[in-house]
């Protein structure tokens, strides 16, 4: 008979199984292209999900730090325009670049890595009975444009394999966008916008982790919101 | 000409996302804004890993390229 700690390790691994799936299947995938470092990096987010599901990875005071760790958006701002002008003065594909973009992936993984206070089923507005419709709807809506560009993309892919006059005929989307980040104020631009959408990442943290003036501001919108939602006016 | 379609079914898919985006800003109750998705979707531990894996593939692909 299991004991309590394999029941919650298999309940763990159950849970992620979506997640660990997406995470085999695109490794597999970027090794097949001839990508062994983004497979690498896909193998490695696997293997810490595993592991973190078997309970042989213990950060202490990572939680702590996180919430220490919370910069103000100046300063986010700031470091996230040095570091995109760092990056697009480097030369495209090289050595210096590539250190960068890792420090940044490594950074944004320290970041989100500590669980919100009360863990994955703790309570809050974000489990609340009332979002589960809306958000159930996004999802699936979300899902479908992602699906279909992940088709569009992958069929593209093996229909240009043939020959040149394919390739030219079925490109994939990063051959239409890469001759744009050839130029160097492009990828500075570029970069940026990939900054932005990291620190969108690391940022959704439900109200305990976050600075006092956003919890406060975040905390008084919502309540707004719930005062509206009793009132029986549409507005969230 | 084959060209052209390609191009035209990426930017469709892309017409799409935004049409997701306009719409749950008019109507959240209907459905939720892509703000409330992603705090949902970075509730665990597993799913925020796999989306700065994402995230971060992003960035190497366009800015690093295939480093075979």
């Amino acid at each position: 008979m299991a004991g309590p700690a394999q029941v919650t390790v298999r309940a763990g691994l159950r849970r992620d199984s979506p997640w660990l799936g997406i995470l085999l299947l695109t490794s597999g995938f970027q090794f097949g292209r001839g990508a062994p470092i983004a497979g690498a990096a896909f193998v490695a987010a696997l293997a810490a999900v595993i592991a973190d599901d078997l309970g042989w990875v213990r950060v202490s005071g990572a939680q702590a730090l996180a919430r220490r760790f919370s910069p103000p958006v100046a300063l986010s701002i700031t470091v996230g325009a040095a570091l995109a002008v760092a990056i697009g003065l480097q030369p495209q594909f090289g050595i210096g670049t590539g250190v960068l973009v890792c420090l940044a992936g490594a950074g944004a993984v320290a970041l989100i890595w500590p669980d919100a206070r009360g863990g994955v089923d703790g309570e809050g507005r974000l489990h609340s009975a009332e979002h589960e419709g809306p958000i159930r709807r996004a999802a699936i809506a979300w899902a479908a444009v992602a699906v279909a560009l992940c088709i569009w993309e992958l069929l593209n892919f093996f229909l240009s394999l043939p020959s040149d006059a394919a390739d030219w005929n079925h490109p994939a989307l990063s051959d239409l966008i890469r001759p744009f980040i050839t130029n160097p104020i492009l990828r500075v631009v570029f970069a940026a916008v990939w900054l932005v959408g990291g620190y969108a990442l690391v940022r959704r943290r439900p109200y305990d982790d976050l600075p006092r003036g956003i919890r406060e501001r975040r905390q008084r919108a919502d309540e707004g919101g719930g005062q509206d939602a009793e009132s029986g006016s549409e507005r969230r | 000409m084959m060209r052209a379609i390609t191009i035209l079914v990426y930017c469709l898919i892309g017409a799409a996302g935004v049409a997701v985006v306009v719409r749950s800003r008019r109507r959240p109750d209907e459905l939720a804004p892509a703000a409330t998705m992603l705090d949902r979707a970075m509730a665990s531990r597993a799913s925020r890993l796999t989306l700065i894996a994402f995230w971060w593939w992003l960035g190497w692909h366009f800015l690093v390229g295939n480093a075979t």
